[in-house]
């Protein structure tokens, strides 16, 4: 299904340069850490690369850094449940398996100590010893929202003391190790200048781009706008137009359709622009990012950094 | 205001002997990313001091030392935490350390440079540049005026960081004075930085480790020996790229003209 019109002028006037298609590597886990319940169905990441993980065998956990009780006309507490109850449906539509939540206040994560967040993050990836992890971009700019910036340098940093033999070695008391998560990649909102300057694109199939747009209003409580389907309706109508695939459909039916159009629209975008259907744009980071001096000396040993 | 920034200026420019302060979070941060510079500096006559905002080590004072510096000076912070600690207090501290030396010239990590996983430099180098600033103001610290550690206004200021941004020597948007990226000819200390590197024995054995569980397999026999001789050489050779020099360092560099207020840089 294809829709021309509803495209917000999000993608104009930007330039965007054509990047590497990019292979994620073979693995068995990853972890996808953000801020909120609904940051891994966003159109520019992650549940496109998530279902494609999935798909090549990954098993995938989604850790949430807050309880979400702001998010939706709830009150704090009804937030608070129906919001954790939509995304472990968003996530199992994915085919990630769980959600782990690390209980910090809504948009209040400012005030709590970057060290906090960071322990936390530090005992998971040693136990679960991630192939993958995934997050906001913690370089990324122009991210108004609290939480996805201290919840993205937080995971950049935890990633740093998670492979250190001296932080927190309270953890080797469990048989926990020191571990370098060897891939990273990071997404950015980009709906206002550069706020992300990702350097590969992950080619996505029209499934992977089906269920990202599933995942996207399965978060009912802030997302399905069953009002939006009824004025793109009304304004149509006053031009003479309609939609044959939304036809007959309820409002909250229509939403839905529109929001998956919506979805596929952008990923086809991002995928035009990389020589493929469809596409997601990642800053991605190897096993050896942070050592970009020692690439040579590395290669001289066989190992491709 | 700024008739007294430019007395100040000319005074620190004027001081008998060129003093230069180098702030690292650890050991090897400097050292990596900007020691054959002050090495080339110290060679010169400056004197160069280092503040480690963490603890460092008999090794890396021995580092400082082989590359010709009068000091090395310890905050004793602890590794891996200084996102925990104080700002303020880290800050004052290096204001502190900056009105004892007086320095002709100042570097630090580069707090706005991308892809550095070091949040210690992020950390350090955050509070070097605010205490690089307020060190010049009179009503900070006023405790200092006590002990005659006067205003101090550091006329050049070297931001450092690993070069991990492939888009970090395109500089900032504006006005010919906002920092810009410099990139310094180090091949005549580049074998002085290698030593003095190797001095790292810590730092460079838990970079094998790290190495190791990264490859899942051991590095061949003396490839462990020499893994910061081959950093140091791989730096100076990635920061060389593009430019004439055989070996190099790069910063973002705000020089003279970036301490004196716009309106007074008008024809
Ligand atoms: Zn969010």
């Amino acid at each position: 299904m294809r829709f021309r019109m509803f495209l917000p002028a999000l993608l104009a006037g930007a330039a965007f340069a054509q990047l590497p298609l990019h292979t994620p590597p073979p693995g068995k886990l990853f972890l996808l850490i953000q801020p909120h319940h609904d940051d891994h169905s966003w159109a520019y990441g992650h549940a496109g690369l998530v279902a494609r993980l999935v798909e090549s065998g990954y098993t995938g956990h989604y850790v949430r850094l807050t309880n979400d009780e702001k998010d939706g006309s709830g009150t704090w507490a009804q937030n608070d449940i129906v919001n954790h109850r939509e995304t472990v449906e968003a996530i199992r539509n994915l085919g990630m398996t769980d959600v782990i939540s690390l209980n910090w206040r809504n948009d209040h994560t400012d005030s709590v100590p970057h060290v906090d967040i960071r322990a936390q993050i530090v005992l998971l990836i040693r136990k679960m010893l991630p192939d993958i992890v995934m997050s906001y971009h913690p370089w990324g700019h122009y991210d108004r929202n609290p939480d996805h910036r201290k919840l993205a340098r937080a995971v950049a940093d935890a990633i740093w003391a998670a492979s250190q033999e001296d932080q927190y070695p309270e953890h080797f008391a469990l048989g926990l190790k020191p571990y370098r998560v060897p891939h990273q990649y990071y997404s950015q909102r980009n709906d206002y200048g550069r706020g992300s300057r990702p350097n590969v694109a992950v080619e996505i199939s029209a499934e992977h781009v089906a269920k990202k747009g599933r995942s996207f209003w399965l978060h009912r409580n802030v997302r399905l706008d069953p009002a939006m389907a009824r004025r793109v309706r009304e304004r149509l109508a006053k031009e003479g137009k309609h939609i044959p695939q939304i036809e007959g459909l309820s409002d909250e039916e229509a939403a839905m359709r529109l929001q998956e159009a919506s979805m596929e629209y952008r990923a086809r975008q991002v995928g035009a622009r990389h020589g493929v259907r469809y596409a997601e744009e990642y800053s991605y980071r190897g096993p050896y990012a942070d050592l970009p001096e020692m690439h040579e000396f590395l290669r001289g040993l066989g190992v491709t950094p | 205001m700024v008739l007294w920034l430019l007395l100040a200026m000319a005074a620190s420019l004027g001081a008998q002997e060129r003093a230069v302060l180098a702030v690292t979070a650890e050991g090897e941060d400097y050292l990596l990313y900007a020691g054959g510079t002050l090495a080339a500096m110290a060679k010169e006559g400056a004197a160069v001091y280092v503040v480690c905002a963490t603890a460092c080590s008999g090794e890396d004072e021995a580092a400082a030392k082989a590359l010709g510096f009068r000091r090395m000076d310890s905050l004793g912070y602890r590794r891996g935490n200084l996102a925990g600690i104080s700002p303020t207090e880290l800050r004052d501290r290096i204001v502190f350390h900056i009105r004892l030396r007086k320095p002709a010239a100042i570097f630090f990590p580069n707090p706005h440079a991308e892809y550095d996983e070091g949040f210690d430099r992020l950390h350090a180098g955050m509070a070097a540049e605010e205490a690089a600033f307020t060190a010049a103001q009179r009503n900070l610290q006023p405790s200092h005026a006590v002990v005659d550690l006067a205003p101090h206004v550091t006329p050049e200021w070297y931001f450092y960081a690993p070069p991990a941004d492939p888009r970090r020597r395109q500089g900032e948007a504006g006005e010919p004075f906002v920092p810009q990226p410099k990139v310094v000819d180090i091949a005549a200390v580049l074998e002085v930085k290698v030593k003095a590197a190797s001095l790292l024995r810590t730092a460079e054995s838990r970079l094998a480790a790290e190495l190791e569980r990264r490859m899942n397999r051991s590095l061949p026999g003396q490839a462990a020996g020499r893994l910061y001789a081959e950093r140091v050489r791989g730096l100076a050779k990635l920061s060389a790229a593009g430019t004439a020099y055989r070996a190099a360092e790069e910063f973002v560099y705000a020089g003279v003209a970036f301490q004196i207020p716009a309106a007074y840089r008008q024809p």
